[in-house]
């Protein structure tokens, strides 16, 4: 009689240890599925990591139930709250750092394509430049002349950059090109600049840009956005 | 009332029960992914750390990051990340500690009524199994959590000096052409009229917020000399030849 009492209930205890399984998983895993659908997972691994968070508490706190002396129960709740403690910083963190890793990596972009323009406008009126003054006093070509030289075909609108390599996005636009004054504009497709809403050359906003302005004093550069 | 009995194993079919609970959650969760999302997605990376589904969240993430650095929309999680995620976070967080918990509560009642030595049992196996998964969990995030903190400012640390370093060279491309125009300009233009002679930077590039600037002409050559105001242990020097080239780039400090 009592060894059927005792088989019954451990028999209760591992129906019980199921039903905590089966309660956890069913609960995690219907949280992380039915999350809103996002590009990023953190949506549904968030969700699903806050109610995995109340179920490890509700575990702790039935798992050390009396009789367990209060010693020990203090003990391990406070190992276990500060491990999850732990656990939700850092997973916190993850998020925060993976998302700002990305930001970064969208503003490294952002130098590059600067920096490319930077090197590469400049050239091609730095040769006008030189060429125009080479003229002497007495200038028989305007800007637009020489400029229309060392860049055969050129026109407003047109663009004037050599692909560097195959799938070059860069495009260096002619946006002015009067007698006494050459403007060149370059713009990213893809990579946001400082304003959000600043009008691009192509129609587009807010992407970067930059503009340098030729005329028979020199060059200036105006970073638009 | 907790006497160890014949029956005293976690109970007929305990594991195929767990096993089988666990394959049909992953089985539903790739299922329902790949009924709603049909559309083929290439698996970016393979991932090892299926304990820690933030990291995986966070590869992920990056990984959009990285697509969008080269002009690629983002993709959607894989099944295979999402599987693993779930996996990870029903494995961590709640088959090991629920077995693990339960039946340590088990022993410590039972052991506080009966002192005899229990046999080793496939119980006892899996006892151990998961208690070391939950253990390690519990014992190694507290400093994960120191070193993942360290390495976040470190990565930081680092990224804002690339930064500035990045913003200087690119100062410092803006003084080439102001010396480049300075050489090809006539003197009555305010230029050099061939030469470097004279050359006085602009009061703009003088100090930015990225660093100040020195410029020194001696004959033919020009000697840039940048100072981070950022890092202050910082400087970038370098030589304009007399064809106008950026030569001898110096980098000091972190910037090396």
């Amino acid at each position: 009689m009592e060894k059927t009492t005792v088989t019954i209930e451990i028999k209760q205890e591992v129906s019980i240890t199921l039903l905590w399984i089966a309660g956890g998983v069913i609960a995690v895993s219907s949280a992380f599925l039915l999350a809103p659908q996002s590009a990023e997972l953190w949506p549904a691994a968030n969700l699903a990591g806050v109610i995995a968070g109340v179920y490890l508490v509700a575990l702790l706190l039935y798992a050390l139930r009396k009789p367990l002396s209060a010693k020990l129960r203090i003990l391990v709740g406070m190992v276990a709250l500060v491990a999850m403690a732990c656990t939700a910083f850092t997973w916190m963190r993850m998020e925060d750092q993976s998302r700002w890793q990305a930001e970064e990596l969208m503003k490294i972009r952002a130098v590059i394509g600067r920096g490319i323009m930077k090197n590469e406008m400049p050239k091609p009126l730095l040769k006008t430049l030189e060429a125009y003054h080479q003229q002497g006093a007495r200038k028989k070509k305007s800007l637009a002349d020489v400029f229309r030289n060392l860049q055969p075909g050129v026109a407003a609108c047109s663009n004037i950059h050599k692909p560097m390599w195959e799938g070059d996005p860069m495009r260096v636009i002619v946006e002015t090109l009067d007698p006494d004054r050459i403007v060149l504009v370059s713009q990213e497709t893809y990579v946001k600049g400082r304003d959000p809403n600043f009008k691009n050359y192509d129609g587009k906003t807010g992407m970067v840009q930059e503009k340098f302005i030729l005329t028979e004093r020199g060059i200036s550069h105006v970073s638009e956005n | 009332m907790y006497q160890k009995t014949e029956s005293s194993e976690f109970g007929p079919g305990f594991l195929w029960q767990i096993c089988l609970l666990t394959i049909l959650a992953i089985g539903f969760g790739m299922f329902s992914q790949k009924l709603f999302w049909p559309e083929k997605i290439e698996p970016m990376r393979s991932y090892t750390t299926v304990l820690f589904p933030w990291v995986i969240a966070g590869g992920h993430t990056i990984g959009n990051g990285l697509l969008a650095f080269g002009g690629k929309p983002p993709e959607l999680p894989t099944p295979r990340d999402e599987a693993s995620a779930l996996a990870g976070l029903l494995i961590a967080v709640v088959l090991c500690p629920t077995i693990f918990l339960l039946e340590w509560r088990r022993r410590r009642v039972f052991e506080a009524t009966k002192h005899e030595r229990q046999p080793l049992k496939v119980s006892s196996v899996f006892y151990a199994l998961t208690g070391a998964i939950t253990l390690y969990m519990a014992a190694a995030m507290l400093p994960i959590t120191i070193a993942s903190e360290s390495a976040r400012t470190s990565l930081r640390h680092a990224v804002a000096v690339q930064f500035n370093r990045d913003a200087i060279i690119n100062e410092m491309n803006l003084i080439e052409i102001d010396l480049l125009q300075y050489y090809i300009l006539p003197k009555k233009l305010g230029g050099g009229n061939h030469t470097y002679d004279g050359f006085r930077l602009r009061q703009q590039l003088k100090r930015t917020d990225d660093a100040s600037y020195v410029v020194s002409v001696e004959k033919s050559q020009v000697d840039i000399h940048a100072s981070s105001v950022r890092f202050p242990s910082c400087r970038i020097d370098v030589k304009v030849d007399s064809a106008g080239r950026m030569t001898e780039w110096n980098y000091g400090g972190e910037f090396r």
